[in-house]
């Protein structure tokens, strides 16, 4: 389970006053669920999934992967979590599958042993026949798939995904959402964050709508129809931003 | 310790598919020391030892351990840092000292390599420019070898806490180049002492610059901090 409870989160600049991104923001993602994080740009979505993976500390509250405290005990909870970033942030001239290896190597014991297992994640995705090309010449799909096929490394059972179809084409684009539907039908808890509300309402079974570093409403994406009296969830959510204005 | 060679074997790969890195080893590892060689040997045939001992001492270990390390971390680790590349290893189950380690090595390694090739070539050089060796051959490998390693973990220190701490590729590069500054005032008293006859000085200062860059190179690993270490958030 992945869990931020009271989540408090400011950044303090040198030469500016301190902005409060996460204001007692709670979230929780139970096995087998998929959790999309709904919210404008600057609604603290990337914060709260820093603050997930243990590269960013709380100011107040508490954040959990299967138990496991992320602040007191941040390499037990990295090791069950895996990270899909905003950027697939690959080496330009190394190939997706020494880098993949790297990340199960990471995670687990065996250089030797992390081979087929990188090749495993890599023929699940789709990228064996590129795995052998340098990350800098792939499309931007393919890296994209590069970098969610580094975030199974270890085969973690919380996912952190940051906006996993972002400037996707199509078909890209459902390959990854039948990807992370996968993934939680195995167990894992997927915490996905979005900016479409068509990708949440087809995918997740709660969805949590941000804004302003604070939670608007949390609940089943049918539930949050209902509450809005709208039929689709992207009106809901647009009821709900417009709400809080 | 597992970790941090894979984190050092990961940069070191990086680093072999640059072209740049096949070009640097055997001009900084053999041809440099070689050229120094013969105009040290050249200049000590016409009586100047002074020359020898600013050119080898000076020059070469200072400024050569001090390029290895800036050169990797330009190349290699600054970069990742300013495209975010970071962000899926900080987050990996690896700790800072882990992390410190593993960015400290492949540069260490480096510098053996070059230290293996550059000793030998120095000498190589002088012979073929003095016609002879020098007086004490194995004296001046020993010293050679200590004063760069000595350099090299104070040099080393001062680009990991670099590469830390500072948020831009300039900033990165003013705080390496610090080390430069102590480093002159140390290979300027192991000068002195060289040219004064005073080997066990010589030696003291020496194990007391090695022990001064293991602690400085630890404090660096330390300072890891990975909010930091991701950039402007």
């Amino acid at each position: 389970m992945i869990e931020a409870i009271e989540v408090i989160r400011r950044f303090e600049p040198r030469r500016a006053a301190p902005v409060l991104v996460l204001d007692r923001v709670s979230v929780a993602c139970r096995a087998g669920e998929v959790t999309a994080l709904l919210g404008p740009n600057g609604a603290g979505k990337t914060t709260l999934f820093r603050v997930l993976a243990g590269l960013l500390r709380c100011h107040g509250g508490r954040a959990r992967i299967l138990g496991h405290d992320v602040a007191a005990a941040r390499e037990e909870a990295a090791r069950r979590t895996g990270l899909l970033t905003e950027e697939p942030a690959l080496p330009e001239r190394l190939t997706p599958r020494w880098h993949v290896r790297f990340h199960v190597a990471l995670r687990e014991p065996g250089w030797a042993e992390a081979g087929p297992k990188a090749d495993r994640l890599l023929a699940r995705l789709g990228l064996s026949a590129e795995a052998d090309r340098p990350c800098g010449v792939l499309s931007r799909g393919t890296r994209r798939k590069v970098a969610l096929a580094r975030a199974l490394a270890g085969e973690p059972p919380a996912l952190l995904l940051d906006e996993p179809t972002a400037s996707l084409d199509i078909e890209s684009s459902l390959s990854i959402r039948a990807e992370i539907a996968s993934l939680a039908r195995e167990g894992r808890a997927v915490l996905m964050a979005t900016h479409d509300a068509h990708e949440a309402e087809s995918l997740a079974d709660r969805v949590v709508v941000l804004r302003g570093g604070r939670v608007l409403a949390d609940g089943p994406p049918g539930e949050l129809m209902a509450r809005t009296g709208r039929s689709s969830l992207q009106e809901a959510y647009l009821a709900l931003q417009k709400g809080r204005r | 310790m597992r970790r941090a060679l894979l984190v050092a074997a990961d940069l070191a790969r990086e680093a072999l598919t640059s072209p740049r890195w096949w070009m640097i080893p055997p001009m900084m590892g053999l041809l440099l020391p070689i050229q120094m060689g013969v105009t040290d040997g050249l200049a000590a045939g016409r009586g100047s030892a002074v020359i020898l001992d600013l050119r080898l001492w000076l020059v070469t270990n200072a400024l050569w351990p001090c390029l290895i390390w800036l050169g990797l971390a330009a190349e290699i680790l600054f970069p990742r840092k300013l495209r975010g590349e970071l962000e899926p290893l900080l987050a990996a189950p690896i700790s800072g000292r882990e992390l410190g380690l593993g960015f400290a090595l492949p540069a260490a390694g480096a510098a053996a390599l070059f230290v293996a090739a550059g000793i030998p070539a120095t000498l190589l050089g002088y012979r073929m420019g003095a016609g002879r060796l020098p007086a004490d051959p194995a004296w001046e490998a020993a010293y050679l070898l200590l004063a760069v390693w000595a350099d090299s973990l104070v040099a080393g220190a001062a680009v990991l806490h670099a590469f830390f701490r500072a948020q831009s590729a300039g900033g990165f590069l003013l705080r390496s180049c610090l080390a430069l500054l102590p480093l002159a005032a140390a290979e300027g008293a192991l000068f002195m002492l060289r040219g004064a006859g005073r080997r066990a000085a010589c030696l003291g200062l020496l194990a007391l610059m090695i022990a001064g860059g293991i602690l400085l190179l630890r404090w660096a690993g330390s300072r890891l901090d990975r909010e930091r270490l991701l950039g402007r958030i």
